[in-house]
């Protein structure tokens, strides 16, 4: 009787609460109360997964910059964390409550294009783009003919390696062709007295998609193979070439040079468990604060390349972009582009201000890389930035996501030994052409 | 048992017992011992390879920081709200819906509750989306509601409720009935007493599930002041470098933990009593 | 144990009508209590189910309004019955995990009921520890396991190697790394088995193992003829229910296999890709809710298939 009783009061003090919750229409709070409303108040919302701490103040701080010049202006900033963001951006739109501006990874532009999602800047703007970014930058942008939004980072990988074991393995001259790349790797393999590992000669990331396609691709481009054909009808990456690159993967794996159970990311790296790996320059956070042997002893060199290849990179790109359905798109372009134009002759935009600082990411704009300069001279980012000059983007196409989960999870058969490397290739290149044909 | 014999097979039975007992409960205890170490450790500790065992000096500074760095205190009032008012929207439901299952005969009742019954085996995402728009056009996008009114029926609750309250005696509605009683009321003051004990144990599980919940809210919520717990725990990811802050993400699970372990520690009693009542024994 | 509509009782109510009204007394109650919930079901869950099916008659990216979805018949569930490699091996992976999990839960459970039957004191502290992981976010468990499991510097390799047994390469390794997600599994849910099956074993009456003692049967015997019969609803019930959840598993596996960048889950070589974390990558990667559609039809029926069979098999024949 007694559990009866409590039952009654909490079921009444519930249908009050649920009332109340009912009648009140929580909206998000504003980070910022617009002071004087002058001609129409407008309120834009941004999406980023830029949330770390150490990345909202400076945000903040341009936004706050922004309303004060414009008083009429709004700024919303929401994040979430990077592996969310693609969920909470489709489901929003599908909710029909999309931000207006959201900075996205370009490989989902195509999709979001299909979907009629983005708004498509001015001419202007396209112009303006095209004008102050390299052709790399400016077609990892592009779908359906259109340019969708200013690249902000711009990410490439390099062949990092760990100075000091190169020391100590009496290995002078960084590997700068894929048999030499083979040769060090096994050379820097070593193996305690009782057959327990020290460290590997080189570091596989498993299980995520871009750490296992992107060198892999990078590797291919270098060895003059090809990914996908110009006009995206088929897949080119089963080839000679493609062969060539997992084969060396293989041999260095039967060898032992290789593990890729290790521990499966870039942090191998990181604590000394491998001496190279090919990854992109935003893992510079991590090794100026724990690189085993200090950030000092981390080298970066180009990718190897093949017998007739030239070293080359993998690109992507972030960028802004406008949602359609905004009810504001021209105030969101002019914010927008304030974002990304160089506050004056020889200076910098606020991204590039931005991401050079709170992000230490190498910025898309060629003004920005000029006026940073001195940021940019330092010896890891001087590295990345000298690369973005031999660099070929990932493509972006209608299901280039599937396509190189597909890469990704044949080229692990084959690490496994679940698969042959021929069987591998084999096996992804089917599945390739059966996503582009589904897409065409 | 009148025959107690203390031979060595009960003393060798009683130490095996405490032994397994014990190595159990170990196995149970091995990620929360974790996971208060890590709670207590500074952020060099824990990026430390490989993690020490213990830390060095406890710092329940990482609790305090936790709760400055997110509006802890409003995350729990979030939660609690949702979970309270949904848990008790499910114990209405399902008690409601299982008497009308269990005592009432009416054309379609067994194809009805077949097809209650299979809306558990689809897994919730599939039907995310619809919902989200539903839950949009009612305008209840990141507010109470929307937390709450997609998860008030329980198909699993209505299948338990009815079991149990199949398992009351008729007779007790018949008299009710005789003397003169509205069947609202005969739920209200007959049926609902009774089933007291499955209705805690429905409640306490479901506490937990709601407690828990990530995707869902994750979508439904669109700015930091209607945040769950979980959901706290969650944007403390971005807080800084992931690796970090775990100090301070397991200090935020321990204290998101102690609510419903308190609540299972207090009901525990009906617990059981509740389960070998739900008549799931026949 | 059925209702049994005493036909004297629709003259007592208010109605007013002799016997022949159509829908009796009784019945009318009954939709009325049902109506809610039913209202309830069709708009948040029959609904979208429904809706649910027809797109998974088409292509959709969930970006382009539902108006304008590619029509593609019955071209998904050609594909996922018939092309899709990750289907099958997450197919594989799923029902192992189903049954190993279940049937490791349902026996350990059943051996924990059994020692906190018997004699043993702080009971309700035992209770307790067994029901923590319970209360633990799936998020939380699966990242604690996850540190715990390390290859390099993991807890339980260091423990082994205490004790001089190899390292093991757990959530690393192909072959591993599924036991290792059953594990996890089975950790967080014994305690619900446990404290089921030891308020199954509660409500047995003691006279019945008196009797049989009296008979001269020993604790096996008894056990065999006594609390394995008389445990069987229960046991069904922790299968039943158990096995369409463990059919539907993602929140340890996402919690334990994706972590930050852009990974895919699914563990090394795909050995931990289970149905509702490829569905997920569908949908909410590859922009192809309409192919995850179709997974969630067919999962919904070979869930409905095995629970139709695990009711059949396991049913009293009484």
């Amino acid at each position: 009787m007694k559990v009866f009783r409590i039952l009654i009061t909490l079921i009444v003090l519930g249908t009050f609460l649920l009332t109340a919750a009912c009648a009140k229409t929580a909206s998000p709070a504003a980070e910022e109360q617009a002071a004087v409303p002058t001609p129409e108040p407008v309120k834009l919302v941004m999406l980023t997964h830029w949330g770390e701490e150490s990345m909202l103040k400076p945000m903040q701080a341009l936004l706050d910059e922004y309303m004060a010049a414009n008083p009429n202006v709004t700024i919303e900033y929401q994040s979430t964390s990077f592996d969310q963001l693609l969920t909470k951006i489709t489901t929003a739109q599908a909710a029909g409550i999309s931000p207006d501006i959201y900075h996205i990874y370009n490989l989902w532009v195509p999709d979001f294009v299909k979907g009629g999602m983005l708004a498509a800047p001015s001419d202007d703007v396209v112009a303006e783009i095209k004008g102050n970014y390299s052709e790399g930058s400016v077609g990892a942008v592009t779908a359906a003919g259109q340019v969708w939004g200013y690249p902000t980072e711009i990410n490439t990988y390099q062949l990092l390696y760990n100075k000091k074991m190169f020391a100590d393995a009496g290995i002078t001259k960084v590997p700068e062709t894929l048999d030499e790349l083979k040769d060090a790797a096994c050379k820097l393999t070593k193996k305690n007295a009782d057959g327990t590992l020290v460290h590997t000669g080189m570091a596989v990331m498993p299980g995520w998609d871009s750490g296992v396609t992107h060198p892999f691709l990078s590797l291919l481009w270098s060895n003059n193979g090809q990914y996908l054909s110009p006009d995206l009808s088929k897949s080119l990456f089963n080839s000679p070439e493609g062969l060539a690159v997992l084969k060396l993967y293989s041999d260095l794996i039967k060898q032992g040079c290789i593990d890729p159970g290790l521990g499966g990311s870039y942090s191998d790296f990181t604590t000394g468990k491998s001496a190279m790996i090919i990854m992109a320059n935003w893992v510079r956070a991590e090794l100026q604060t724990s690189f085993v042997d200090g950030y000092e002893n981390v080298g970066v060199a180009p990718i190897p390349h093949g017998p007739s290849g030239k070293s080359t990179t993998l690109q992507y790109n972030w960028l802004w972009a406008v949602d359609k359905s905004s009810k504001n798109v021209e105030e969101a372009w002019k914010l927008v582009k304030w974002l990304n134009t160089a506050r004056g002759a020889g200076k910098a935009s606020p991204m590039g201000e931005y991401l050079t600082t709170a992000l230490g990411a190498i910025p898309s704009g060629l003004s920005d890389q000029k006026a940073l300069s001195n940021t940019m001279s330092e010896y890891f980012m001087a590295a990345f930035l000298a690369s973005t000059s031999t660099t070929m983007p990932e493509p972006i196409l209608v299901g280039g996501q599937e396509i190189k989960t597909a890469l990704q999870t044949n080229v692990e058969a084959a690490w496994y030994g679940q698969k042959t490397d021929e069987e591998a290739l084999a096996d992804a290149a089917k599945e390739a052409d059966r996503i582009l044909t589904e897409n065409k | 048992m009148e025959t107690k014999r203390l031979s060595f097979f009960t003393i060798l039975w009683t130490v095996v017992k405490y032994l397994l007992l014990i190595v159990l409960g170990a196995w149970m205890l091995l990620p929360f011992y974790w996971m208060i170490s890590a709670s207590l450790m500074t952020s060099k500790e824990i990026i430390q390879m490989p993690p020490p065992l213990l830390p060095a000096v406890p710092q329940w500074s990482n609790y305090v920081e936790v709760t400055q760095v997110l509006d802890l205190a409003k995350a729990y009032l979030n939660s609690l709200i949702v979970t309270g008012l949904t848990v008790l929207g499910i114990l209405f439901t399902s008690s409601l819906a299982g008497f009308a299952f269990a005592k009432y005969k009416f054309r379609g009742r067994d194809t009805l509750f077949a097809m209650i019954l299979s809306t558990m085996m689809i897994p919730f995402f599939v039907i995310l989306i619809p919902v989200f728009y539903v839950v949009k056009q009612f305008g209840w996008i990141n507010n109470y509601a929307g937390l709450i009114m997609p998860g008030l029926v329980s198909a699993y609750g209505i299948f338990m409720m009815r079991q149990f309250i199949m398992t009351l005696p008729d007779e007790y509605l018949d008299a009710a009935r005789m003397d003169g009683a509205s069947e609202f009321r005969i739920y209200w003051q007959v049926i609902l007493p009774l089933t007291g004990p499955a209705l805690v144990t429905l409640g306490v599980f479901n506490m937990v599930g709601v407690w828990n919940s990530f995707l869902w809210p994750l979508l439904v919520v669109q700015s930091p002041d209607m945040y769950t717990v979980p959901l706290a725990l969650n944007s403390l990811r971005t807080y800084g470098m992931e690796a970090r802050v775990l100090n301070l993400q397991m200090a935020g699970t321990v204290a998101s933990v102690i609510p419903t372990l308190i609540a299972f520690v207090w009901l525990q009693r009906y617990f059981t009593r509740g389960i070998a009542l739900t008549g799931l024994k026949g | 144990m059925g209702t049994a509509t005493n036909p004297n009782l629709t003259n007592l109510q208010p109605l007013g009508k002799p016997k022949r009204i159509r829908i009796s007394h009784n019945a009318l109650w009954g939709y009325i209590f049902i109506a809610p919930v039913a209202l309830y079901l069709l708009v948040f869950s029959i609904g979208p189910i429904l809706f649910s099916f027809w797109v998974s008659l088409h292509n959709w990216n969930m970006i382009t309004p539902v108006a304008d979805m590619e029509s593609v018949g019955l071209k998904n569930f050609q594909y996922i019955l018939g092309d899709d490699d990750v289907f099958r091996k997450a197919l594989l992976n799923t029902f192992r995990f189903t049954i190993l999990g279940v049937g490791t839960n349902t026996v350990l459970g059943l051996c924990g009921a059994l020692l906190l039957n018997a004699n043993i004191r702080f009971r309700t502290f035992w209770r307790t520890i067994f029901f923590l992981p319970i209360v633990t976010a799936p998020l939380a468990l699966g990242m604690m396991w996850g540190t715990l499991l390390n290859k390099n510097f993991g807890l339980v390799n260091r423990i082994l190697n205490a004790i001089g047994l190899p390292s093991q390469p757990f959530l690393s390794s192909p072959d591993q790394a599924l036991y290792c997600i059953i594990l996890i599994a089975v950790y967080q849910y014994v305690g619900y088995y446990i404290i089921v099956m030891t308020a199954g074993l509660q409500g047995i009456p003691e006279e019945y193992y008196d009797a049989a003692a009296v008979d001269g049967a020993n604790w096996w015997q008894s056990f065999r003829h006594i609390t394995l019969p008389l445990l069987r609803p229960v046991v069904l019930f922790l299968v039943v229910t158990n096995t369409i959840g463990a059919l539907q598993v993602f929140d340890i596996v996402f919690a334990t296999t994706t972590g930050g960048a852009e990974t895919s889950g699914g563990g090394p070589a795909g050995a931990t890709m289970v149905l509702v974390l490829h569905m997920y990558n569908n949908a909410f990667k590859f922009f192809k809710m309409g192919r995850a559609s179709a997974m969630a039809m067919v999962l919904f029926a070979i869930i409905f298939i095995v629970t139709l069979v695990q009711m059949r098999l396991m049913r009293e024949r009484a």
